[in-house]
C-alpha cells in the first residue's frame, strides 16, 4: 500500500524561485496552464526537478498519456517508470491521471511526493440576470458522471460518499441520474476550508441538493480540513468499514478540493473493490486566482 | 393529518418508490388508452418513447409480473399467463463503465454476465411471484425437475430451489465484482442472456402447464444510456424476437439509439419494431389523468378521499375506465381538485390586478389622457377586462380611441365586437404579465389553479405533482394545527399561495437544468438567457404583438451541423425546449416550420407567459452565442433586443424573493 509518511506547508512568498536545486529527477504534471496557480508551479516544478513529464488520461479511448506515450489502462506496466526521485503535481492534474499514476508508482513498488497549491480564490460566475446565490464559474460540461475504470463496479447496493465542493450541479447530476442510492448518501464538507467562510460558500452552492437528499433522513455528514488528505484518508476508511460490514460497496464521489482527491485516489489504490466515480468536466482557464500555501506530501510505499 | 405531514409524505414518496420490488399495484392509475396500448398484446417488438417524467418506467412495471401477480391481489385471472413481461432496469453506471476501449472483447462478456444475472433474477422473482398465487407451481417444477435441472447447468452449479438461486445470484454478482480489478475472467461462466432465456422459458413450459403458451416479454428500461455495443447486443435480440420470446427496450423521446445490431442487418422500423410515443397517449386524457394521479397521492399520503368508490384499487382496475370516462365521475374528481387548486379567470386576474391602488391610477390617468367622456370612462371602469387590455394596447399603432368608445356604448358591428373581444382575450393576460414585471409591488397571481398547473406541465406528471406539492407549502394550514382526514377537507390554496408555489417550483426546475448531461452547461446557459430575452420583451410598456415565447433560428436540420443537432437532440430529450411546427412566428427568413419553445414549467421563474403566441428569429450565430458565449457577448445580444423592443433596462426583482 502506500501511504503518507510525511507533509510540509508553506506560503507561496516563503519559497524562492531562484537559484535551481533540482531535488527531483521527474516531475508529472498536466502540461495544459489553466491560472495563476499553475504559472507559479510550473516555474517552481521547472526549478526543482530535472525533468517534467506531462501526463493525461483519455476517458474515450481509456488510455493514459504520459509523455507523448499512450498506453491502454491494461498496459500500464508497460511503462518503465524512470529511476529517480519523482514528484507528482496535482495542481494541475485531476482526479482520474492521479489515480492511474498512483496505480503504477504503486505496482512499481516507488515513493513518491505529492505536491499542490492553494489558491487564494476561485472565479465567481458573473450574474445571468436573477440569481441571489453566487454561483461559481469553474467547469465546462463534462461527459457526464462515469465510472473509472479500473474502479468499475455494480452501483446497485452501493453506499455513495460525495465530496461537495463549489459546483453543487455536479452533484445534482449524481441525484438526477436515478442511478444511486441517495437515501444512503455520505458527505464530505471540507471543514476548515482553504479560507475562513468558504465552508458557507459550499453550504450554499449545494443547498437545492443537500435540502433534496435530506427528505430522507440518512443522509450523513463528515468534515475533514480543505487541505488535509490524512485526515480525509481516515473519513473514507470509517466509510468504507461501514459500507464492507453492510455488505456495499463504497462508491466515491471525489469532487471536492484537490487534497481531498489525492485521499481518495490513494484510497483507491490501496482498496481494489471501490467504485470511483468522475464527470470529466472540462475546467476553465483561469477558474482560480492566486498562490497561498503549497503543500507536499511524501507518500511511501510499504509491503 | 396535518399539511406539513402530508408534505412531508409527499417528498419522500419519489424515493420510496425507487426502493420497492417493481410492483406497481396501488400507485399507478390505469391510463384511458391502455386497452389500445396492453405492451402484453402487441404482438411486434415495441421501443416505447417518452419524455422525462411521462412515467415510462411505471407503465411497464404495470404489465411486469411483479404488478400482475402481486401478493396482494385477491384474484388472478388465467389470461395473466397468456403473456408475461420482465423488466429490466441495467445498472447504467456500471455499464457505461465497461468499456470497450478498456477491457476489449472482456466488456461485453462482462455486460452479457450483468444481463444475464439480472434476468435470472427476474425469473427467480417472477416464480416467487407467481407461487403466490399459484402454490402448485412450485411442486410441478419440484417434480418435473426440468427448470430446477436446467438452472443448475446454467449456473454450474446445484440449484434446486428459489432460495438456492437468489443466494447463488448474490454470491456470483460479488465475484463478478472481484473480477475488474483486476480484469480476471478466468473460470468465470459463459452465460449468453438470450439462449439462457430460451432455455430456461422452455423449461419452465415443460414443468408448468399454466405457461404452456405463454410468451415471454423482455423489457429493457432506460435503453439509450447503453453504451453503442451494448445497444447493438439487444438489438440483435430483438431482430430476432418471436412468439415465444420477445425483446423490447424504453428510451427517453428524441434520444437517438443506434439501430445498429451485431450482424449488417440493422433493426428497421416498421419491420422489426414500432417506436410508440407515450406523451401523444397521454396528453390525450392529461387533465383528468393528473387530477386523479394527484389524489391517488394524497390518498397513499394517508388522507381519505370523498368520493367513495375513488380507491387506489380503483384507479389502478382497467375494468374501471369506462366508469373513469363518464362526464359525471370525471366533473367529481375535478371539482374536488378545483376546489383545492382554484383556477381564477383571466377576468378574476384583472380585478385583482385592479384593486392595487398604483393600477388604478395609472389607468385614470391614462383614460384622462386619452380625452374620452366621461360615460365611456365610466363604462371602461366597469368592464375591467377591456380596461386591463386598453392598459396594454394603447400605445399600438392601430390603437383606436373612438372604437373602444363604441364598444362600450354598446355602438359597435358585430365585426366590431369580435374585434375588440379578439383583442382582449390576446392582449389581457399578456397585460397582466407585463404589469407583473414592471412593478415589483404588483403581484397578479397569473400561474395559479389546477388548469394553468395543467398547461404548465403537460404531458410531466412529475412536474405536475411538483406544482402540486409547491402550493401546499404554501397553505394557510401550513403552521397551525388543524388536521385533515378527507381530501375535502384541505383549505382551498390562495391565488398568490399557488402562484408562488409555482414561482419556486419553477426557478427550482431551472437550476436543475445544468446538471443535465451531457451538455448541462449549455442547455442552462439557453433556458437562463432565452428566459431573460423573454423577460425583456415582456416587460417593455409597448406590447405591439401578443407575448413572445418562441424561438427559430436559421437552420435547415440537414445534418450540417452535427454538434448543434446533438445539443438540439440532448434539450429535447431532457424536454428542456418542446418542439412544434406550427408556424407562429411570421419572418421570411425562417427555413423549416421547427419552431420551439422553452419548457413552459420554466415560464413562472422569468415572468413570462405558458401560451405560445409569437417569438422571435435568431441568426445562427446569435443562437451559438445564447448556447455557449461568454456573459459579455450576451450582453450584446441582449442590448440589441432591448433597443428594438423598446424595453428599459432592466432587472429589478420581481416583488418576490425567488
Amino acid at each position: 500500500m502506500i501511504r503518507v509518511h510525511s507533509w510540509i506547508s508553506d506560503l507561496v512568498q516563503n519559497i524562492e524561485l531562484e537559484p535551481e536545486t533540482a531535488q527531483y529527477d521527474y516531475t508529472y504534471t498536466c502540461s495544459d496552464q489553466f491560472d495563476d496557480r499553475s504559472d507559479w508551479t510550473f516555474k517552481y516544478i521547472k526549478r526543482i526537478s530535472k525533468q517534467v513529464v506531462s501526463l493525461s488520461y483519455c476517458p474515450l479511448e481509456v488510455e493514459l498519456t504520459i509523455a507523448n506515450s499512450k498506453y491502454g489502462l491494461r498496459n500500464l506496466h508497460n511503462y518503465d517508470v524512470p529511476n529517480g526521485e519523482i514528484l507528482i503535481d496535482a495542481t494541475s492534474l485531476a482526479l482520474p491521471e492521479m489515480l492511474h499514476i498512483f496505480h503504477i508508482l504503486k505496482a512499481n513498488k516507488r515513493s513518491f511526493d505529492v505536491l499542490y497549491v492553494q489558491p487564494t480564490g476561485y472565479t465567481e460566475k458573473k450574474s445571468d440576470g436573477l440569481d441571489e446565490i453566487k454561483s461559481y464559474d469553474l467547469s465546462d460540461d463534462g461527459l457526464g458522471i462515469q465510472q473509472v475504470p479500473p474502479h468499475v463496479g455494480p452501483s446497485d447496493n452501493s453506499m455513495l460518499f460525495f465530496f461537495l465542493g463549489f459546483e453543487g450541479h455536479r452533484f445534482g447530476a449524481i441525484i438526477n441520474s436515478d442511478e444511486f442510492d441517495t437515501r444512503n448518501v455520505t458527505c464530505l464538507i471540507g471543514a476548515p476550508p482553504f479560507k475562513l467562510g468558504w465552508e458557507n460558500k459550499t453550504l450554499s452552492n449545494n443547498y437545492k441538493q443537500l435540502a433534496e437528499i435530506s427528505t430522507s433522513s440518512n443522509a450523513r455528514y463528515k468534515f475533514a480540513g480543505a487541505n488535509d488528505p490524512i485526515k480525509t484518508y481516515e473519513l473514507i476508511e470509517q466509510v468504507y468499514n461501514a459500507a464492507t460490514y453492510e455488505k456495499q460497496v463504497l462508491c466515491l464521489a471525489p469532487f471536492g478540493t484537490k487534497p481531498a482527491a489525492i485521499a481518495a485516489a490513494q484510497f483507491a489504490v490501496n482498496n481494489e473493490k471501490v467504485v470511483m466515480l468522475y464527470d470529466y468536466v472540462k475546467k476553465k482557464s483561469k477558474r482560480s486566482s492566486g498562490t497561498d500555501l503549497v503543500h507536499k506530501w511524501s507518500f511511501q510505499y510499504v509491503e | 393529518m396535518k399539511v406539513i405531514d402530508i408534505i412531508n409524505k409527499l417528498s419522500t414518496a419519489r424515493q420510496e418508490f425507487q426502493s420497492s420490488n417493481g410492483s406497481v399495484l396501488n400507485s399507478f392509475v390505469v391510463p384511458f388508452f391502455i386497452d389500445k396500448f396492453d405492451l402484453r398484446k402487441i404482438s411486434h417488438s415495441v421501443a416505447l418513447a417518452g419524455s422525462r417524467g411521462s412515467g415510462k418506467s411505471t407503465y411497464i412495471q404495470y404489465f411486469s409480473h411483479a404488478t400482475r401477480f402481486d401478493k396482494k391481489h385477491l384474484n388472478i385471472k388465467l389470461e395473466e399467463f397468456d403473456c408475461i413481461l420482465l423488466y429490466w432496469k441495467p445498472d447504467i453506471t456500471y455499464c457505461q463503465g465497461l468499456k470497450t476501449n478498456w477491457l476489449g472483447d472482456d466488456a461485453l462478456r462482462f455486460f452479457s454476465i450483468h444481463a444475464a444475472l439480472s434476468l435470472l433474477q427476474e425469473l427467480a422473482n417472477l416464480v416467487s411471484n407467481v407461487s403466490n398465487h399459484f402454490p402448485d407451481l412450485l411442486s410441478s417444477l419440484e417434480q418435473s425437475g426440468k427448470f430446477w435441472s436446467s438452472v443448475s447447468k446454467v449456473t454450474a452449479s446445484s440449484v434446486e430451489d428459489i432460495a438456492s438461486l437468489n443466494a447463488w445470484i448474490m454470491d456470483y454478482k460479488y465475484e463478478i465484482s472481484t473480477r475488474l480489478n483486476p480484469v480476471n475472467l478466468d473460470g468465470i461462466l459463459s452465460i449468453e442472456p438470450k439462449q439462457m432465456l430460451v432455455y430456461l422459458t422452455n423449461a419452465l413450459r415443460l414443468d408448468y402447464h399454466r405457461f404452456n403458451r405463454t410468451t415471454f416479454k423482455v423489457f429493457i428500461d432506460e435503453f439509450e444510456l447503453l453504451t453503442k455495443e451494448q445497444q447493438q447486443v439487444i438489438n440483435t435480440y430483438r431482430k430476432e424476437s418471436n412468439q415465444q420470446l420477445n425483446w423490447n427496450v424504453a428510451y427517453k423521446l428524441n434520444s437517438k439509439p443506434t439501430n445498429e445490431t451485431t450482424s449488417d442487418q440493422w433493426l428497421q422500423s416498421p419491420d422489426d419494431y414500432s417506436e410508440e410515443n407515450l406523451d401523444v397517449h397521454i396528453e390525450s386524457n392529461y387533465k383528468i389523468f393528473a387530477a386523479e394521479i394527484f389524489i391517488l397521492t394524497l390518498q397513499n399520503a394517508g388522507l381519505n378521499c370523498d368520493m367513495p368508490q375513488l380507491t387506489p384499487e380503483f384507479l389502478g382496475d382497467r375494468d374501471n375506465i369506462e366508469e373513469r370516462k363518464s362526464k359525471k365521475y370525471q366533473e367529481n374528481v375535478l371539482s374536488l381538485i378545483n376546489k383545492i387548486l382554484p383556477t381564477p379567470s383571466i377576468k378574476q386576474l384583472s380585478s385583482i390586478c385592479m384593486v392595487n391602488k398604483s393600477v388604478k391610477n395609472k389607468l385614470s390617468s391614462l383614460l384622462d389622457s386619452l380625452g374620452l367622456s366621461d360615460k365611456v370612462t365610466q363604462k371602461l371602469n366597469e368592464d375591467i377586462s377591456l380596461a386591463i387590455t386598453v392598459l396594454g394596447t394603447y400605445r399600438q399603432r392601430n390603437f383606436d380611441c373612438a372604437q373602444i368608445s363604441r364598444y362600450v356604448l354598446g355602438e359597435s358591428p358585430k365585426s366590431e365586437i369580435t374585434s375588440v373581444k379578439d383583442k382582449i382575450s390576446t392582449f389581457e393576460f399578456n397585460t397582466l404579465l407585463s404589469l407583473n414585471l414592471q412593478n415589483a409591488f404588483i403581484q397578479v397571481p397569473v400561474y395559479s389553479g389546477f388548469e394553468r398547473f395543467i398547461t404548465m406541465t403537460t404531458p410531466n406528471i412529475r412536474h405536475f405533482k411538483e406544482l402540486c406539492l409547491s402550493a401546499l407549502k404554501q397553505s394557510d394550514d401550513f403552521d397551525t394545527n388543524n388536521s385533515y382526514s378527507l381530501i375535502s377537507d384541505i383549505k382551498p390554496i390562495s391565488y398568490l399561495g399557488m402562484h408562488l408555489g409555482a414561482l419556486s417550483s419553477s426557478s427550482s426546475l431551472v437550476k436543475e437544468v445544468i446538471s443535465y448531461p451531457p451538455h448541462g452547461n449549455k442547455l442552462s446557459h439557453m433556458v437562463n438567457r432565452i428566459g431573460e430575452l423573454f423577460r425583456i420583451s415582456q416587460k417593455a410598456s409597448y406590447q405591439s404583438e401578443p407575448e413572445r415565447d418562441i424561438f427559430t433560428f436559421t437552420y435547415d436540420y440537414a445534418g450540417a451541423d452535427k454538434e448543434l443537432e446533438d445539443f438540439l437532440n440532448s434539450a429535447l430529450s431532457w424536454r428542456v425546449l418542446v418542439e412544434d411546427d406550427s408556424r407562429r412566428i411570421k419572418d421570411d427568413k425562417q427555413i423549416t416550420s421547427k419552431e420551439f419553445q422553452l419548457n413552459p414549467i420554466y415560464a413562472p421563474k422569468f415572468g413570462i407567459s405558458y401560451r405560445k403566441k409569437r417569438g422571435v428569429t435568431f441568426t445562427m450565430d446569435q443562437f451559438k452565442t445564447i448556447v455557449s458565449g461568454s456573459s459579455e457577448s450576451f450582453e450584446g445580444i441582449k442590448k440589441l433586443y432591448q433597443q428594438k423592443w423598446k424595453s428599459e433596462d432592466s432587472e429589478g426583482q420581481q416583488g418576490v424573493l425567488l
